[in-house]
């Protein structure tokens, strides 16, 4: 509970930070995120950020598909290749509990690739591939439950707005979806067939370039 | 949940149409007058970049398939905002529809969307992206199905390697230095390749504008090779029978893979597409470079590629999305006989191979009468999964032209949804080819395929299933 207040506030920290740097430190809301042309362009693209996160569960033949919800950090290293396009490797983290009452960490660990159709604008698309970890590496005191440490194959998508409020800093607030194929998943109750995990957040993050 | 998923809808819809609604601003940003403007074009030849349009033009395009379903009474093109909803809210699943439909189907809508790109100006990585807009949108709002993972990647990335191509191989077909009828032939027979662009050109007069040639369509070589004959076919199981039948197939190597730096996706690519031969349509494949890069000072090439794949054969029905390292060299045997060789690996990114489920007949699907049309319930008879590749190859020339070729590939594929499994796909050729007059020639074919399956669950027995093909055909080559 304690490890998942902390991510939580981590996340909602990030948010604290990124949006009203977003809100207040431009002060011309269509102000181009790019830097002029004769200024030499940093290749570096670094984000950190957080938000909300929506899972939903689903398998062949799950009847009841609850919704969990929780806190999430994503953080991307990677590099401009132009003044559009951005590639990296992205990082998803989330902590959340199964209807199985399992306590998992889910971890999506992805190449991505950031593009804006219009140079100057903050409008992005987002979308990436890779793999994701579902894992309880915590053990139980008693050491009862059977560790889950399950691999699948990842997918993000997302959309947003960066403001580029100094040379190389900024914020951008976004929405994302990711998806975790699990294939089977083995839980404290048994193995589950066919698992999608669908994951929809939303959140802020600071950008370096 | 509901607030939450508002939030993550009006982030996405503002951010698009803030991003819409607003009038691109040129790529250099000084002002231009408007008719200039108009008639802004990245290079001779190339059409105007239209960022917005092509955006429209891609949703055009989902609603002409849409009005395609309901034309076809398909129940799942009753589309309304509550089904789009419903799909935002259960996010993705696997589908059960046909292999057909999935790895051809779906690959052939996204070339859809990426052609729209090209037709509009945008470059292969903005014309990508557009894919993925595209193939995105059809799957949470053009259908009332659950959206599909297994066809957001089939389409986006499937669209991506055929749209490129067919937009490459429309310019080939196009000149549009002519002007007449004959013009007017070449820019409808571009069409029916690239109906995107075809019909773009059309509608902005570039189909009758003289003007040259974009020089990013235009290939540093160019080389086909059409083969048509018999195909003989063995097996290891009684279940399928020896089989002779007819066969073509068409070869198409554009621009020079075997050397060069290039940063250009797609200025060199191999299509082959195979008919007949047990399968009316039994092989499509495409290998298109993204980067090419000598090392050693020539003599190593260094090449990363994206691949298409479909085939049907006996041993296997199998489909790929795909992205590999290829290194290669040629050899200079004596002054008129040159070798090239190679070896890759890579990773698949979603494959498909058929299978019969354990305590199946794998008897045709038989359509459940209480569902309604197009609406897939299964089962379906092959897994999808990630996996990787990995081959070689060698050939021999003499005098320029191609007289022998050993390939051999290898396909893995872990299941993530189907029967748990992991495939293993192989098969090797050697094609043997004699000019017999000008550009006629004749083949012989030498071909094994092999399948096995490792079957997750320990009381099932592995299958291996194998048979061998020889082929004997004539060809005809062009340069």
């Amino acid at each position: 509970m304690i490890r998942r207040a902390l991510v939580r506030l981590v996340a909602v920290l990030a948010c604290a930070v990124s949006l009203p740097a977003v809100a207040f430190a431009q002060p011309a809301a269509a102000a181009p995120p790019a830097p002029p042309e004769s200024l030499p362009m940093s290749r570096l693209w670094i984000v950190g950020g957080g938000g909300s996160t929506s899972l939903l569960g689903d398998c062949t033949d799950c009847e009841e598909r609850p919704y969990t919800h929780g806190g999430s950090v994503t953080g991307i290293v990677g590099r401009s290749i132009n003044r559009r396009t951005d590639v990296g490797a992205e990082v998803l983290w989330m902590p959340t509990t199964m209807p199985s009452g399992d306590d998992v960490r889910i971890t999506f660990l992805m190449a991505s690739v950031q593009f804006r159709p219009w140079r100057t604008k903050g409008f992005f698309v987002r979308g990436g591939m890779g793999m994701a970890f579902v894992r309880n590496w915590l053990a139980t005191v008693e050491n009862t439950a059977p560790p889950i440490r399950s691999r699948a194959f990842g997918l993000g998508l997302g959309t947003g707005w960066e403001w580029l409020t100094g040379r190389h800093g900024g914020a951008q607030i976004y929405a994302a979806q990711h998806v975790a194929a699990l294939g089977d998943l083995t839980t404290s109750t048994g193995s589950v067939e066919n698992v999608m995990g669908n994951f929809w957040s939303i959140g802020g993050a600071f950008v370096i370039r | 949940m509901v607030r939450r998923l508002w939030a993550f809808t009006a982030i996405v819809v503002l951010a698009t149409a803030q991003a819409m609604a607003q009038t691109p601003v040129p790529e250099d940003s000084s002002p231009r007058p408007a008719a200039q403007k108009v008639e802004e074009r990245p290079c001779p030849g190339c059409p105007p970049r239209r960022l917005g349009k092509a955006f429209l033009q891609v949703t055009i395009v989902n609603g002409f398939y849409e009005l395609a379903n309901l034309v076809r009474g398909q129940a799942t093109a009753h589309i309304t905002p509550e089904s789009w909803w419903i799909n935002m809210k259960r996010g993705w699943e696997w589908d059960l529809d046909d292999f057909t439909v999935n790895q051809i189907g779906h690959p052939y809508q996204g070339n859809n969307y990426f052609t729209t790109g090209r037709a509009n100006g945008l470059n292969f990585w903005e014309s990508s992206a557009l894919t993925a807009f595209g193939s995105g949108t059809w799957e949470y709002f053009g259908e009332t199905n659950q959206a599909s993972l297994n066809d957001f990647i089939n389409t986006t990335l499937g669209g991506i390697a055929l749209g490129e191509m067919f937009h490459r191989a429309a310019w080939l077909v196009r000149d549009p230095r002519a002007s007449g009828k004959s013009r007017t032939m070449k820019e409808i027979g571009a069409m029916a390749i690239d109906p995107m662009s075809g019909l773009n050109r059309f509608l902005s007069g570039d189909a009758s504008r003289v003007d040259s040639k974009p020089a990013d369509m235009v290939p540093s070589s160019l080389a086909a090779i059409t083969s048509f004959g018999v195909a003989a076919r063995g097996s290891n199981t009684s279940n399928k029978p020896d089989t002779v039948d007819p066969y073509v197939e068409v070869d198409l190597l554009y621009g020079d893979l075997e050397a060069g730096r290039s940063r250009t996706p797609y200025d060199a690519f191999a299509v082959r597409l195979g008919f007949g031969g047990g399968s009316p349509f039994s092989e499509v494949k495409v290998r298109g470079r993204l980067l090419g890069q000598p090392l050693h000072g020539g003599a190593l090439q260094l090449t990363i590629a994206q691949g298409y794949q479909y085939n049907k054969n006996d041993a296997y029905q199998f489909g790929a999305q795909s992205v590999e390292v290829h290194t290669a060299t040629v050899r200079r045997l004596s002054s008129r006989s040159s070798m090239w060789a190679g070896l890759w690996g890579g990773l698949t990114i979603l494959g498909a191979v058929d299978s019969i489920p354990p305590g199946s007949t794998g008897a045709p699907e038989v359509e459940d009468p209480d569902a309604p049309q197009g609406v897939s319930t299964g089962p379906r008879f092959y897994d999808y999964g990630p996996g990787t590749n990995f081959g070689g190859h060698i050939s021999f020339r003499r005098d320029s032209r191609t007289f022998f070729v050993f390939g051999y590939e290898a396909h893995h594929i872990h299941v993530l949804d189907g029967v748990r499994a992991n495939h293993f796909l192989q098969r090797a050729r050697a094609d043997l080819l004699l000019p017999l007059r000008g550009r006629l020639g004749a083949e012989a074919i030498g071909e094994f395929f092999d399948r096995r399956t490792f079957f997750q669950q320990p009381d099932i027995e592995r299958t291996h299933f194998h048979f061998p093909q020889f082929r004997a055909g004539l060809t005809w080559s062009t340069r």
